[in-house]
C-alpha cells in the first residue's frame, strides 16, 4: 500500500538527483580537463618515441611530430643486429631479477633485525646503511671497480648483481624497515607462545605481512637494476654480460648518433617493465600507495 | 606462498655462489682476457722473457665500434691482425660506442690503477692528465727506431711529455665549412665568400630567397658554433692568440659576430644538438655546416635529394682586418692511443706490433678511405680519395697555419662554460663582453 507520504518523497529524491549546479559542471570539467591532460601528457612522450622509432634520422629532424613517411622497420632490425640487444635484453632480465630477490632477501633480514629487536646503537646501524641513499652512485666508481676486480668477478653477471644489490640496499631497508616497524608486537608475542623460534617468526609472520612493503622495495630495486648504466658500462667488457642500457647507447658514438635506431632500442627496452607492470599492477599500485603513508 | 618465498631465497642464494663460484674458476684459467691489464697477478708475473709457446691477449676498448665511421675498417684489421698472428697475439676489443662513458671508464681505470693494454683519448687537456699519471708506456725506444718518421710534422712532439713520447698520434680533424653549392646558386651566390663581409651579403642573399644559411647550436659542447668561434677567434686575434688569454679583444670581437650569425640560423638553434644542426643541414634546410669529414658519410646517405653532389667544403670566410690569414684551418689531433705500461716483455712486444700495424700507411689509407677520417702517419690517397676529403686536404696543405679548436684550446671547465655562456648571449642575457666575462671566470676556477 502506498501512503502519501511516500508518494511525496520518491519525486524529491528525483528532483534532487537532478540538481546539477553550475559549479558542479564546472567541478565535473575541471576534474576531465585535469585527468585528459595528465593522460595526454604521459602518453605524448610514449606515443612520440614508438612513432620516431619508426623514422629516418633525417625525417626525425626535419618533422619531429608527424608520422613516417614509409614505416622504417630496419631501426628494429639494426637494434638486434648492430648492438645485440637481444642477449642484452636477457642479461638485463637474469642480473636485475637476481639482483632483486638477492637485495630483498638481505634488506627484509636486516630490517627485521632493525625493526622487531631493541638493541645498543641500533638507530645507528640503521643511519648507516641508509646514509648511502645520500652517496651519489658516480663517488663510488673507483672503489666498486677496484672491488670488483680484486674480486675475480669483472665481466661477470655476479659482479652487476652484487653490485646492483648492494647499491639498493639502504633504500630498501628503509622501506621495508618503516613497513616492518608498523606490524603490532602482540603479533610475534602470539606466535612466540605457539612455539615459534627466531626463523619462524620472521618466515612465518613478518615476512608474510610485510609483502606490500616489500613489494614497494623491490619495484624500485627492479627499475634502478634495469635502468643502471654507469656499472653496467664500468663493470663488464663483453657484449655477453652487458646489459641492454649499454645497448641503448650502442648507436651515440662520438661523432653521431642514430636517434631513430637508438629509440627502437628503448622502445624494446621498455616492454619487458610494461609487461611487469601490467601483470603486477595491482600490487605496485597497493605498496607505492601504502608506501606512501607509512614510508 | 611461505614456502615458495624460502624456496626461492634459496635459489637465488644457490645461483649467485654458483655464479661467483664460476666466475673465481674462469679469473684463475684466463691470462689477461679481457679484464683490465694491470692487476696484481699480472704484476706478480716473474718472467721477464718472451715466452713464445704463449698467446698474449690484448685488451683494447674501443669506441671506434657500432656505427663510427671508422668501425668497419678498424674490425676488419684487427680480425686480419688477430688471423695473421693466431696462437701468438690476440687482440679483444671491448666494444664501447658512447665517448662520454668511455671516458668515464678509461679514467676510472687510470684511478684504480688498472690501466687497459690499449685504448683512445681525446688530444688536449685530457690527455696531459694520462701523461701525468704516469702509467703509460713510454714509447720513445719504439718511436727512435724510426716509427716517428711515419708521423706528419709536429704530432709526435705533441704527445712528448718529460722528453717521452707518451702515447701514439693517431686520428686528425679538420672542420672547413660544408656548404650546399645548389642553395647558394639558387640565392645567386656563385662563390665561397672569402671574408666575413661577403659572408653576411651572401646570408641575406640566402635568407631572401628563403633558405635559412647556416645551422647552429647551443646544446652539449655547442660543437658547431664553437667551431665558428674557434675560426673567428683565430682570423681576428691570430694564430697565437691563445697565449694571450681572454684578455684579447679577439675573444669580445667574435663573440660579437657569432651574435650576428644566430640571426642566420634555425629557431631551434639555442638549446640545439649537433644532430639537430645536423639534421637541417642535411634535410636541406640549411646552407652551411661547420663540420669534420666524418661527417661526409652521413651526408653520402642522409642527405637529401642526393645532396652529395652538391655539396663542397671551403676554408672558413677570413676577418678583414684581422691578425689570421686567408685560409686559415682548424686543424688538431682528433685522439691519441694511450698504452699501458707492461711488466711482461712478451707482452710489451705484442702491443707495440699491433701499434706499428694500425698506423703502417697502407692500414691508415684503408681506413681513411672508407671513413672520411683524416690521420697525423704519412700516407698517400692518390686517385682513389673522396672527393670532399680531397678538397680538405688540399685546403689543408695550402693552409697558412693550421690550429686547434676552442675547446681543444682552453682548459675543460672553459670548454664546459662556453654552451652557457653562448645560450645566455644569443637569449640576451648576456653581452659579448660578459660573455667572455664567463668564460674567464671559467678559466681561473
Amino acid at each position: 500500500m502506498i501512503t502519501k507520504a511516500d508518494t511525496v518523497a520518491i519525486p524529491l529524491k528525483t528532483e534532487r538527483r537532478k540538481e546539477i549546479t553550475p559549479v558542479d559542471t564546472l567541478k565535473k570539467f575541471f576534474m576531465w580537463f585535469v585527468i585528459i591532460w595528465f593522460t595526454i601528457f604521459t602518453l605524448m612522450p610514449m606515443i612520440w618515441l614508438v612513432v620516431s622509432s619508426f623514422k629516418t634520422n633525417t625525417e626525425l629532424v626535419s618533422s619531429p611530430f608527424s608520422l613516417p613517411t614509409k614505416w622504417q622497420f630496419q631501426n628494429y632490425i639494426n637494434a638486434f643486429q648492430v648492438s645485440g640487444i637481444g642477449k642484452m635484453l636477457l642479461n638485463s632480465l637474469i642480473i636485475s631479477i637476481i639482483a632483486t630477490v638477492l637485495n630483498m632477501m638481505v634488506a627484509s633480514m636486516a630490517s627485521f633485525s632493525l625493526s622487531r629487536f631493541q638493541f645498543k646503537m641500533r638507530e645507528l646501524v640503521f643511519g648507516t646503511i641508509i646514509i648511502g641513499i645520500l652517496i651519489p652512485i658516480n663517488a663510488l666508481m673507483v672503489p666498486y671497480f677496484t672491488l670488483i676486480n680484486k674480486l675475480g668477478i669483472y665481466d661477470k653477471h655476479v659482479g652487476l648483481i652484487l653490485t646492483y644489490a648492494a647499491i639498493g640496499l639502504p633504500i630498501s631497508t628503509y622501506i621495508i624497515r618503516g613497513f616492518m616497524s608498523g606490524l603490532p608486537v602482540e603479533l610475534e608475542e602470539a606466535g612466540i607462545i605457539d612455539g615459534c623460534n627466531f626463523y619462524d617468526r620472521f618466515f612465518k609472520i613478518i615476512l608474510p605481512l610485510s609483502r606490500t612493503g616489500i613489494v614497494t622495495a623491490a619495484t624500485f630495486q627492479f627499475l634502478f637494476s634495469w635502468n643502471e648504466f654507469i656499472y653496467a658500462m664500468l663493470l663488464t667488457s663483453s657484449q655477453n654480460v652487458r646489459t641492454i642500457q649499454v645497448g641503448i647507447r650502442y648507436f651515440s658514438n662520438q661523432f653521431t648518433t642514430d636517434y631513430t635506431s637508438m629509440y627502437a632500442a628503448i622502445v624494446i627496452s621498455i616492454v619487458p617493465s610494461i609487461l611487469g607492470y601490467i601483470l603486477f599492477q595491482e600490487q605496485i599500485i597497493s605498496g607505492l600507495t601504502q608506501g606512501a603513508v607509512k614510508g | 606462498m611461505k614456502k615458495k618465498l624460502v624456496k626461492m631465497m634459496a635459489i637465488t642464494m644457490l645461483a649467485v655462489f654458483t655464479l661467483v663460484g664460476c666466475a673465481g674458476n674462469n679469473a684463475t684459467k684466463t691470462d689477461s682476457s679481457a679484464t683490465p691489464a694491470k692487476t696484481d697477478t699480472a704484476k706478480k708475473e716473474d718472467a721477464p722473457k718472451v715466452d713464445a709457446a704463449k698467446e698474449y691477449v690484448i685488451n683494447f676498448p674501443s669506441i671506434w665500434v657500432g656505427k663510427d665511421s671508422k668501425a668497419n675498417m678498424m674490425n676488419t684489421l684487427i680480425e686480419e691482425f688477430n688471423q695473421a698472428n693466431a696462437g701468438k697475439i690476440k687482440i679483444v676489443v671491448e666494444e664501447i660506442a658512447d665517448y662520454d662513458a668511455y671516458t668515464d671508464k678509461m679514467r676510472t681505470n687510470i684511478a684504480a690503477g688498472t690501466v687497459p693494454d690499449i685504448f683512445t683519448f681525446k688530444h688536449g687537456a685530457q690527455a696531459d692528465l694520462y701523461f701525468k699519471s704516469g702509467k703509460l708506456m713510454d714509447l720513445t725506444p719504439y718511436m727512435n727506431e724510426g716509427w716517428k718518421d711515419q708521423f706528419l710534422g709536429d704530432a709526435i712532439n705533441a704527445v712528448t711529455f718529460d722528453s717521452k713520447v707518451m702515447a701514439v698520434p693517431y686520428e686528425f680533424g679538420v672542420t672547413p665549412v660544408m656548404y650546399n653549392k645548389a642553395l647558394f646558386e639558387k640565392a645567386g651566390v656563385m662563390e665561397f665568400p672569402k671574408n666575413y663581409d661577403e659572408f653576411f651579403a651572401a646570408c641575406d642573399k640566402l635568407k631572401a630567397a628563403g633558405i635559412t644559411p647556416m645551422s647552429q647550436m647551443t646544446g652539449a659542447n655547442a660543437w658547431t658554433s664553437m667551431l665558428w668561434y674557434s675560426q673567428l677567434v683565430h682570423s681576428i686575434g691570430g694564430p697565437d692568440v691563445y697565449k694571450n688569454g681572454f684578455d684579447d679583444p679577439a675573444f669580445v670581437e667574435a663573440a660579437r659576430v657569432m651574435q650576428k650569425m644566430f640571426k642566420y640560423t634555425t629557431d631551434d638553434a639555442v638549446g640545439a644538438t649537433a644532430a639537430v644542426a645536423g639534421g637541417h643541414f642535411l634535410t636541406g634546410e640549411t646552407a652551411m655546416l661547420m663540420n669534420g669529414p666524418w661527417f661526409i658519410g652521413r651526408i653520402k646517405t642522409e642527405g637529401a635529394n642526393n645532396m652529395y653532389e652538391s655539396v663542397e667544403a671551403a676554408p672558413a670566410p677570413y676577418y678583414a682586418g684581422g691578425k689570421g690569414q686567408p685560409g686559415g684551418y682548424i686543424g688538431f689531433i682528433q685522439a691519441d692511443i694511450g698504452v699501458a705500461k707492461q711488466d711482461d716483455p712478451g707482452k710489451e712486444e705484442a702491443v707495440i706490433k699491433f701499434l706499428k700495424y694500425i698506423t703502417e700507411p697502407e692500414n691508415v689509407k684503408r681506413v681513411s678511405l672508407d671513413s672520411g677520417a683524416l690521420f697525423v702517419v704519412k700516407f698517400d690517397l692518390g686517385n682513389e680519395v673522396e672527393r670532399l676529403q680531397g678538397q680538405m686536404n688540399a685546403q689543408l696543405n695550402a693552409a697558412p697555419y693550421a690550429i686547434p679548436h676552442f675547446e681543444a684550446s682552453v682548459k675543460p671547465g672553459v670548454a664546459s662554460e662556453f654552451p652557457q655562456a653562448l645560450s645566455g648571449m644569443i637569449l640576451g642575457e648576456l653581452t659579448p663582453e660578459q660573455f667572455v666575462e664567463q668564460l674567464k671566470a671559467a678559466d681561473q676556477m
